[in-house]
């Protein structure tokens, strides 16, 4: 092939890929999905910021007063700023936990579909007999969630961080470090969810992708538990749980990113159902990566090996 | 999207647009599939136990069996959708499933679905842009006779009309070789005659159509060459005017006088084959259509009670019948569930 013929044909599959990622979008505006989960958001996110609003409106008016019963109290008196960052993130914790749970549960829904549910349905077999490998039609499938779950994650995970700033007054020190950690580990799901729908049925390839973003879950809170109690086995249970689905240390990665530094000293206190802060390691970060490329050739694989 | 130059031409078919069936003197008559051997196995069932198969290029292909005799597996395959267990295909000279193949062909399958939240225009153009060529949308909604339709949205569309737009887009980009699963599972008898004529048109153009279907009237009218599978098997092929045996009479008779039959047969032209009697009916194989009113002549002189006279060949039908009769015993052809 000539290389203005080559040229035009990375063009064409480009192209291909690019339409096939406009698709969800277009499915997503006609089917008023978007629509709909823009509008539950925006409920989701006022309700947070009316939580955050009195929480920190309370705080003014009783610091200092003993009605914020003793700890809080003698805190205030210790260290006034101290305590709001805690209470800030604390709220931020929370709310991210809710929205990242809230990314992943969309990227499970909309994803298991992905490869299987079209190929249940008959949808897949006119777009692959098309002059258009496997390959382009999955990676361009992929695009379109993922574009979805980065414009999802920024405008939620995004309002909520704005949102405490400007009632609570804490500025966290890496927000968009964390914003790009929590959208890794959407990415992650998807890259599990990709993996499983180019074998599974749409129904087992929800299931999975629930099971192992839960279980990744469960395992930082075995391990929080085994660090904080000093028990290594079940440290070291939560720590090889993490390699089954690095979801969870992501998540953990980014409230790191958001605890200040005075905050150290009480990091293991900050233990709670929602995830204990995680500095960022390039072990973690690596393997990450690493491990949603190889969901990704892995479901490359398994989607050109299927008989549709 | 601007469409690539260089697409166009090498999508649309070398065919002269005279609408004329045999191309044969232009193009030489290559081949426009070709399968040896070929073999797929799902776990403990065979779907396909070694079938060889040639398809003319050029010819309404006839592919039919009983259900699940194998006929959507071989298109599959064909398609590049399914890999088989072993055997050879090959597709307008290349590989089942390869792009350069596929930028060729056109495909309906039997089970589709398409996004419900696209208007029909807008699938086409969806498929026109995955073709790579400039989608002629107007023209094959109108084809299909769903131009005022075109433009709303296919939740809309009943089963008919998915069907006949399943049928447009396997016609984006001017393909060589269309597979068309079932095509008129879901259409009334005004539907199924809407793509008949679908079909002749195709083949005038010079179109290789593999028409997978259990509608054997239609097959019977527009194919010109045949195959049938069971069980994972071609028991026959060939040009349909070989594999039905005809022309002939069929006379429905009144009680016959004693030895009027033999009579009959006796005064009968010498290249007439023996006629036979079953319940009330005797047929006469081999009669030309010249001969017709000679011997009815002879059959109403020679004191039989003639009701009812029929000239025809032997209908794709009875022909199936029988070929699979001797092989599903008590089952009429019809394969068991």
């Amino acid at each position: 092939m000539s290389r203005s013929g080559r040229l035009q044909d990375l063009r064409t599959r480009a192209d291909q890929v690019l339409v096939l990622a406009g698709l969800t979008w277009k499915e997503g505006v006609r089917r008023r999905t978007i629509l709909v989960g823009f509008l539950l958001t925006v409920a989701f996110v006022a309700l947070y910021g009316t939580g955050t609003y009195y929480a920190f409106r309370q705080f003014d008016i009783q610091s200092g007063t003993t009605s914020m019963g003793e700890v809080g109290a003698l805190g205030m008196a210790l260290d006034p700023d101290f305590y709001r960052d805690l209470a800030a993130y604390q709220m931020l914790s929370f709310g991210l936990f809710v929205s990242s749970f809230l990314s992943a549960m969309l990227v499970v829904f909309l994803g298991a579909g992905m490869i299987s549910g079209d190929a249940e349905n008959g949808t897949l077999q006119t777009i692959v007999t098309r002059p258009v490998a496997r390959v382009q039609v999955l990676v361009g499938r992929f695009l379109g969630y993922a574009s979805v779950l980065v414009v999802y994650t920024i405008v939620l995970s995004g309002s909520l961080l704005l949102l405490t700033r400007i009632l609570s007054g804490y500025t966290p020190p890496h927000p968009e470090q964390a914003l790009l950690l929590l959208l890794a580990q959407g990415l992650i799901v998807l890259g599990i969810v990709a993996l499983a729908t180019s074998t599974l049925p749409q129904i087992a390839t929800g299931i999975t992708g629930l099971m192992l973003f839960g279980v990744a879950f469960i395992g930082g809170i075995v391990e929080q538990i085994g660090t904080f109690l000093r028990n290594d086995t079940a440290a070291a249970i939560g720590d090889a749980v993490h390699y089954l689905a690095p979801t969870d240390t992501f998540f953990r990665m980014a409230l790191g990113r958001l605890t200040p530094g005075s905050m150290a000293v009480v990091g293991e206190f900050l233990t709670g159902p929602f995830g204990a802060p995680k500095g960022v390691e390039t072990g973690a970060l690596l393997y990450g990566l690493l491990y949603l490329a190889a969901c990704l050739v892995g479901a490359a694989l398994l989607f050109r090996r299927r008989d549709l | 999207m601007e469409a690539p130059p260089a697409a166009p031409a090498a999508a649309s078919p070398a065919v002269p647009a005279v609408p004329a069936v045999p191309v044969a003197g232009a193009v030489p008559r290559s081949t426009a599939i070709v399968c040896s051997d070929l073999r797929k196995n799902y776990r403990d069932t065979v779907a396909l136990a070694g079938v060889d198969l040639r398809v003319e290029r050029g010819s309404v292909f006839g592919f039919l069996g009983p259900n699940g005799a194998g006929k959507s597996t071989l298109v599959k395959i064909l398609t590049g959708l399914v890999h088989p267990s072993g055997g050879q295909a090959e597709v307008l000279g290349g590989r089942p499933g390869s792009r350069a193949v596929h930028r060729r062909l056109g495909y309906l399958p039997e089970q589709f679905r398409f996004p419900q939240w696209l208007t029909g225009r807008e699938l086409l153009r969806l498929h026109g842009r995955l073709m790579g060529v400039e989608s002629n949308d107007s023209q094959l909604l109108e084809l299909v006779g769903l131009d005022a339709a075109g433009d709303r949205r296919i939740g809309e569309y009943s089963k008919g009309m998915q069907q006949r737009l399943g049928l447009a887009q396997a016609l984006v980009g001017d393909p060589e070789l269309v597979f068309l699963d079932e095509p008129t599972s879901a259409l009334d008898p005004l539907g199924r005659r809407h793509v008949r004529d679908i079909l002749t048109h195709l083949r005038d153009r010079g179109i290789t159509v593999f028409l997978n279907s259990h509608l054997l009237t239609e097959v019977e009218r527009v194919c010109d060459r045949l195959a049938v599978i069971d069980r994972g098997s071609v028991i026959a092929q060939g040009a349909t005017d070989d594999l039905l045996k005809g022309p002939g009479l069929r006379v429905r008779v009144g009680e016959l006088p004693e030895g009027a039959f033999d009579d009959v047969t006796a005064r009968l032209p010498s290249h007439v084959a023996p006629p036979t009697y079953v319940e009330g009916v005797v047929t006469i194989p081999g009669v030309a259509a010249d001969e017709v009113p000679g011997v009815v002549r002879t059959l109403v002189d020679g004191g039989v009670p003639v009701y009812e006279v029929t000239f025809a060949r032997q209908s794709l039908e009875e022909a199936f019948v029988q070929l699979l009769q001797g092989r599903h015993p008590g089952t009429d052809g019809e394969a068991r569930a």
